[in-house]
């Protein structure tokens, strides 16, 4: 039925200009993303070469490339990487499973989820991160703090996201299970969780950045290893070179969660094509 | 039909909501028996109570007054005796043609290779076949209505409620759909209690009309429509039967509508 690909013999010349001209404009954007890019960069490097700005304070591309590479040659940056990789997929995995299966009491029992809704909205005001000294003082100086943080800031925006999208299932679709006797454990397994994987997949999303933020928080605390850690450090000592390395790496950390959960959501939402 | 047990049996039957705000009757005192294999329907203006007694017959909703019963037995909730079609397809998106005729039958734990077989041959036969593993989404309006049916007549019902099923069709396909449904239903010898405010639908389909009044819903009048067996068709019985306009007349009348 919707196959362009069949009809791609007849189209008629202007519709080829047409997409011509769309693939022109697609071309425009990103080769002037890309020049912005390099733009930035060079001024940034020219400027500290000629001293208009202070590089001690501002560091400069050069520098911060050199500080990466010497990083990967002793090792430190796939450590530092992997360790905050870690912490945040962990801390991603739990706060989503846990927040998902806390949805899932709320929506089984309404009267559980009418007794816990004002505790939710307290949860979900407070800013989490000032219950890190909490952590760190309960569960030691380590990664299970920082992991703790990381699913504190992820659990409550995963189980409003959740538990709202359960909620917005069409209630004709619950009457039609009705109508088959269906029990509450098939419409939660047939109905309400396949028709919220859109909604899940968009908390996997906000949770990917989420965790991110807490991983990083704690290891501010923390202060033993990961690039938190690093960039913490780095202040310290008065390191920007390490400083701004370590938030380029974060960048190009956080880039490449989002492109997995991304990549994620193609595979389980094949049926919106 | 003297000696036959009634497929359906509506007893004196009341109904009141309760809200926050106060209590609503719906329906008041109404009784009406349908027949084996008979074709029913009920006319009645918006929000009368008219899908309330597919509930109801269906076991989703309890009776406050009265008793409701299914091939003689009192409804206790949901029964795979009946079978029921909402007002829009209300397909899953996310399964396709054939799982979804399939969920019912997976629900009452009776998919096995028989059942899938037999569920096949009936998308088959209702023009679907190839289609089977295409997702709603891509199937037209008079399609995705057609999949529906076939999902209610998958786990076999003796009994049909229709809750408005054409509603969200537009005119052309809804005449064409119609015309259809209640073809493959009186091949089936299914019994039928179709829900509508669309009056020429009600004759054009049915053996019976029940006629409904405002709210509470009261059964005011019951016309057995007899246009002769040459104007089954949708088309033939609006526009040759001449008893279609008595009838519609008749109706129109007692629904007694004020704009």
């Amino acid at each position: 039925m919707r196959n362009p690909k069949a009809l791609a013999m007849e189209y008629s010349a202007a519709h080829l200009a047409y997409l011509a001209k769309l693939k022109r404009k697609q071309w425009v954007t990103a080769a002037a993303r890309i020049l912005l890019f390099v733009v930035l960069i060079v001024l940034w490097e020219v400027a500290a070469r000629l001293e208009w700005i202070d590089s001690f304070i501002t560091s400069s591309p050069l520098r911060v490339l050199n500080t990466i590479y010497n990083m990967a040659k002793d090792g430190s940056l796939y450590y530092h990487t992997g360790i905050t990789v870690w912490e945040t997929t962990l801390g991603f995995t739990i706060g989503t499973l846990g927040g998902a299966i806390v949805a899932i009491l709320l929506w089984w029992s309404k009267t559980l989820s009418r007794i816990l809704d004002p505790y939710i909205v307290v949860l979900n005001s407070i800013p989490k991160v000032a219950l890190g000294p909490l952590f760190v003082v309960w569960l030691g100086n380590g990664i299970t703090a920082i992991v703790a943080m990381a699913i504190a800031i992820s659990i409550i925006v995963t189980i409003m996201m959740v538990y709202s999208g359960f909620q917005n299932v069409d209630a004709n679709y619950l009457k039609l299970m009705r109508t088959f006797g269906a029990s509450k454990w098939q419409t939660l397994r047939k109905v309400i969780l396949p028709s919220s994987v859109p909604t899940i997949v968009s908390a996997l999303k906000v949770n990917v950045g989420m965790s991110l933020v807490g991983t990083i928080m704690g290891e501010f605390l923390v202060s033993k290893a990961g690039l938190g850690f690093l960039i913490v450090y780095g202040g310290q000592v008065f390191r920007m070179n390490l400083i701004i390395s370590g938030v380029v790496i974060l960048c190009i950390v956080s880039v490449a969660l989002y492109y997995a959960v991304a990549f994620l959501e193609k595979r389980l939402l094949k049926w919106q094509e | 039909m003297p000696g036959l047990r009634p497929a359906i049996e509506v007893k004196n039957v009341g109904l009141i909501y309760h809200s926050p705000d106060g209590e609503t009757e719906a329906l008041r005192d109404i009784s009406f028996t349908v027949q084996p294999k008979e074709f029913v329907s009920i006319v009645g203006p918006s929000g009368c109570g008219k899908s309330t007694l597919l509930s109801l017959i269906a076991g989703l909703l309890k009776p406050t007054k009265g008793t409701v019963l299914v091939e003689g037995q009192e409804v206790e909730g949901p029964s795979p005796l009946v079978g029921y079609m909402l007002q829009q397809d209300y397909l899953f998106p996310w399964r396709t043609v054939l799982e979804n005729a399939l969920i019912g039958l997976e629900v009452l734990k009776r998919k096995n290779r028989a059942t899938v077989e037999y569920v096949q041959g009936l998308l088959q036969t209702y023009g679907l076949g190839g289609f089977e593993n295409y997702y709603p989404g891509q199937l037209s309006g008079g399609m995705r209505q057609r999949v529906a049916l076939v999902r209610t007549l998958a786990t076999n019902p003796e009994i049909c409620l229709l809750d408005e099923p054409f509603g969200a069709l537009d005119y052309q396909t809804r005449l064409f759909i119609e015309e259809e449904v209640g073809r493959i239903l009186r091949e089936n010898e299914k019994t039928v209690l179709l829900v509508t405010h669309d009056i020429s639908e009600a004759i054009a389909m049915s053996d019976r009309v029940l006629v409904l009044s405002n709210r509470p819903a009261r059964l005011v009048a019951e016309h057995a429509i007899d246009l002769g067996q040459e104007h089954r068709s949708a088309l033939s019985a609006r526009n040759e039967a001449a008893e279609f306009k008595t009838y519609f007349a008749a109706i129109w009348k007692e629904l007694d509508v004020h704009a």
